[in-house]
């Protein structure tokens, strides 16, 4: 095991629990910055500086965009089970991931491949932290009502889809690391248009054609409840019982 | 190296009028101009010698020629159709940057590389649902295309990781390879909409405007299943497994596909449905084209996904011509349509004949070899017969077309063209001549542009232009540099890399 990959690989994993425990929009897009800018660099070899620069660009150019998009909107939903259980289940999945190689490409032709006049190497660290950032995807993408945790989401399964690749096939050649970074651009902007529109439609980040009361605190100047301080999440952790009430007449008395 | 002009033009004259919306003419001239550069461009696409590009490698094809070639034409007569109904301001840049990333995907050589193109030039396909002012209905659609979008290119980009290389065969589990093709195929029905990934699409149908319809639905999936085709007969079958139940599954997704989504756009009343199911239902061939696994499949399933784009684009065209021209979508209040407007029942029996075809028609073969080549016994007539029941919501729309005209269709616009604002001599005034003479015949121009792309769609159905040659030959993952015109065994082709090998130290055991 390479330590160094595998201090990379904790960042990213780190990341991607702060992106979707976080019930603040500014934390959610720093940590998602955070997994995207070290997610190229868990390979071995590391790509060259031009396709590399690309990736790192395109990190914080999306999560640039996905901030400028909420700007006015701080509370995103964030994780109902909180970061406990979302390290605990990106830590599980990295584990699991860690093991697979035996499992997805056993034997020794697996770890050393000569191709294209180039050594291929595998590390299983990319495997690892693919495996443990898709696990944290699936439930922003499959549950997420709100559009700036599922582009979150959607963010970090492009991330676990290029580490996994990463893990299986080697060091990607250029012009993928520089697609690859296209599309970390595209899908952060796309998702940074749609909270952009769902901010602008004063319906806070959830989009609903039903009337009902969107996520996030409460105005503070809203008469019979509590300040906009009060009403404000917390950064992380599961949520407890009032800490985010119901606007207006719904609200708590 | 033929192909860099392409992807140059569709991505920085595409991104400039996507930027440019908030002004609308600027935004239009830079598309509309684009789009026409886009179409010279992609006739000077050819079969070539892979350019090496940061470790990676662009080749062009017959194939990528006649697909950016027909989307760029389509592309453009979308964009007059849509001058004279709906214009969606991000239509032209978001067509051209669509069209990039199918250039792109169809001219890599690494299948990864593609999966990734073909992504992110759809996603901005999303902005077409983005109609403003934004509704809330219209931003749950356009995050249910984005998530379907998304998740259907990373299943794509684990599939080709999990089965890289020649030597996948001695380092894989059969089952995982059996996963892994199995991902590939989910990641194609959930792009094509086929059921039961059909309810994104369903929700796309009803919130973007038709002329936007057949990037989302058909121009992207379409370069993306041209990519997983690619992978399942240069990747995946020559590894020998059998897959009988992943291919079985894909099999029956593909046959369901064809089987419901005609029903639903026989049922159906509103012309979008129609125009989406009809899709979903012509996407089960490209299913079961994928679910072969055998390079007789390749020529048939590539003429089906040529046809399919130019069809679809046809009959999309139509509807928002019909409905810009009577002010309704709906197939209840369309009685006589068709007396009101010959020019359009014309287009509409190119339609038929471009997507049903006729017998020694280059589509009619190719339906009947794919689903004979996915399905034994009568069950393949069964299927056929399912396939060519389009016919019937064909049919409902011509029958509809010659009743006696109801109100809506008496209240329409009027459809043959007016000559008076013509001008006749030059003058100082002229410029607001042509715009009279414009707006006065909008209808007429656009039934007229409708029947131009139904007749391209009849070429291509046909196997006019080159389809066959083009579908024929290899993409540049399996075949570069060159391609063959033979596709008996097109796994003997060399590969433009050397081959990978084992390293002679890793592979001595102790």
């Amino acid at each position: 095991m390479n330590l160094l990959l595998a201090a990379v690989a904790i960042v990213v994993v780190a990341g991607g629990v702060i992106a979707v425990s976080s019930r603040e929009s500014r934390p959610a897009i720093l940590g998602l910055t955070l997994a995207a800018v070290a997610a190229p660099l868990v390979a071995d070899p590391l790509p060259d500086m031009l396709p590399l620069a690309s990736r790192l660009v395109a990190a914080i150019l999306g999560g640039f965009l996905l901030w400028v998009a909420v700007r006015g909107q701080p509370a995103t939903r964030g994780s109902r089970l909180g970061w406990p259980v979302e390290g605990l289940l990106a830590a599980a999945a990295a584990v699991a991931g860690f093991g697979a190689i035996g499992i997805v490409a056993p034997g020794p032709a697996a770890e050393v491949l000569v191709g294209a006049g180039r050594a291929v190497v595998a590390p299983r660290e990319a495997l690892a932290a693919g495996f443990a950032t898709g696990a944290l995807a699936i439930g922003p993408i499959f549950a997420g009502r709100d559009v700036l945790r599922l582009g979150t989401g959607l963010v970090l399964a492009v991330l676990a889809a290029q580490l996994v690749r990463v893990g299986l096939a080697g060091s990607p050649s250029g012009l993928e690391q520089i697609v690859t970074a296209g599309l970390t651009v595209v899908v952060a902007g796309a998702s940074a248009t749609l909270a952009a529109n769902a901010v602008q439609s004063g319906r806070g980040l959830e989009p609903s054609t039903v009337p009902r009361p969107a996520a996030g605190p409460r105005p503070a100047a809203e008469p019979g409840g509590e300040t906009g301080e009060e009403a404000s999440p917390r950064r992380f952790g599961p949520r407890s019982a009032g800490r985010r009430s119901l606007p207006g007449r719904w609200g708590r008395r | 190296m033929s192909l860099l002009p392409f992807v140059f033009v569709a991505f920085v004259v595409g991104g400039l009028s996507l930027v440019t919306r908030p002004y609308r003419r600027w935004s239009a001239s830079f598309g509309l101009v684009g789009l026409v550069l886009a179409i010279v461009t992609a006739a000077l696409v050819g079969p070539d010698e892979p350019f090496v590009v940061a470790g990676g490698a662009l080749t062009g094809t017959s194939f990528a020629r006649l697909f950016l070639l027909i989307g760029s034409v389509a592309g453009l007569l979308l964009c007059l159709v849509a001058m004279s109904t709906t214009w969606p301001q991000t239509f032209p840049g978001a067509t051209l940057v669509g069209l990039g990333g199918a250039a792109l995907a169809l001219g890599v050589v690494d299948t990864g590389t593609a999966v990734a193109a073909a992504t992110a030039g759809a996603v901005v396909g999303i902005l077409l649902t983005l109609i403003r002012p934004v509704s809330q209905r219209g931003l749950i659609v356009a995050a249910r295309e984005l998530r379907a979008l998304v998740v259907a290119g990373a299943l794509g980009l684990a599939a080709t990781a999990a089965v890289a290389g020649p030597l996948a065969a001695v380092r894989l589990n059969p089952e995982l390879i059996g996963l892994a093709y199995l991902a590939f195929a989910v990641a194609v029905a959930i792009r094509l909409g086929a059921i039961p990934f059909h309810l994104w699409a369903a929700r796309v149908a009803d919130a973007a405007p038709e002329v936007g319809l057949p990037l989302i639905m058909a121009w992207g999936p379409a370069a993306f299943a041209a990519v997983a085709l690619a992978w399942a007969d240069g990747a995946v079958a020559p590894l020998g497994q059998p897959l009988g139940l992943e291919r079985g599954m894909v099999i029956l997704i593909g046959v369901v596909s064809i089987g419901l989504g005609t029903a639903a756009a026989a049922a159906h009343d509103d012309l979008e449905h129609i125009v989406g199911y009809s899709i979903v239902a012509d996407a089960g061939i490209i299913l079961l084209g994928i679910a072969v696994l055998d390079p007789a499949a390749w020529e048939p399933t590539r003429i089906w996904l040529l046809a399919f784009v130019a069809g679809k684009s046809a009959f999309a065209a139509w509807a928002a011509a019909v409905r810009a021209t009577f002010g309704t979508h709906r197939l209840s209040e369309l009685r006589g349509w068709a007396r009101r407007a010959p020019v359009l029942a014309l287009a509409l029996v190119a339609i038929v004949v471009a997507g049903v075809g006729w017998p020694g028609m280059a589509i009619f073969a190719a339906r009947a070899s794919v689903i004979n080549l996915a399905v034994t016994g009568p069950l393949a007539n069964a299927v056929l017969a399912a396939a060519l029941a389009s016919l019937l919501y064909y049919g409902r729309l011509f029958v509809t077309g010659v009743l006696a005209p109801g109100p809506a269709v008496l209240a329409g616009r009027e459809t043959r063209p007016s000559a008076a604002t013509f001008p006749t001599r030059f003058s100082p005034a002229v410029l607001d001549d042509l715009r009279a003479t414009w707006t006065a015949n909008q209808v007429a121009i656009s039934g007229a542009v409708v029947l131009v792309l139904a007749s391209v769609a009849v070429a291509v159905s046909g196997g006019g232009l080159g389809v066959r040659e083009a579908a024929a030959g290899l993409p540049p993952a399996i075949g570069a540099p060159g391609e063959s015109l033979t596709p008996a065994n097109p796994f003997e082709e060399p590969s433009s890399e050397p081959e990978p090998t084992i390293d002679p130290r890793a592979s001595v055991e102790p």
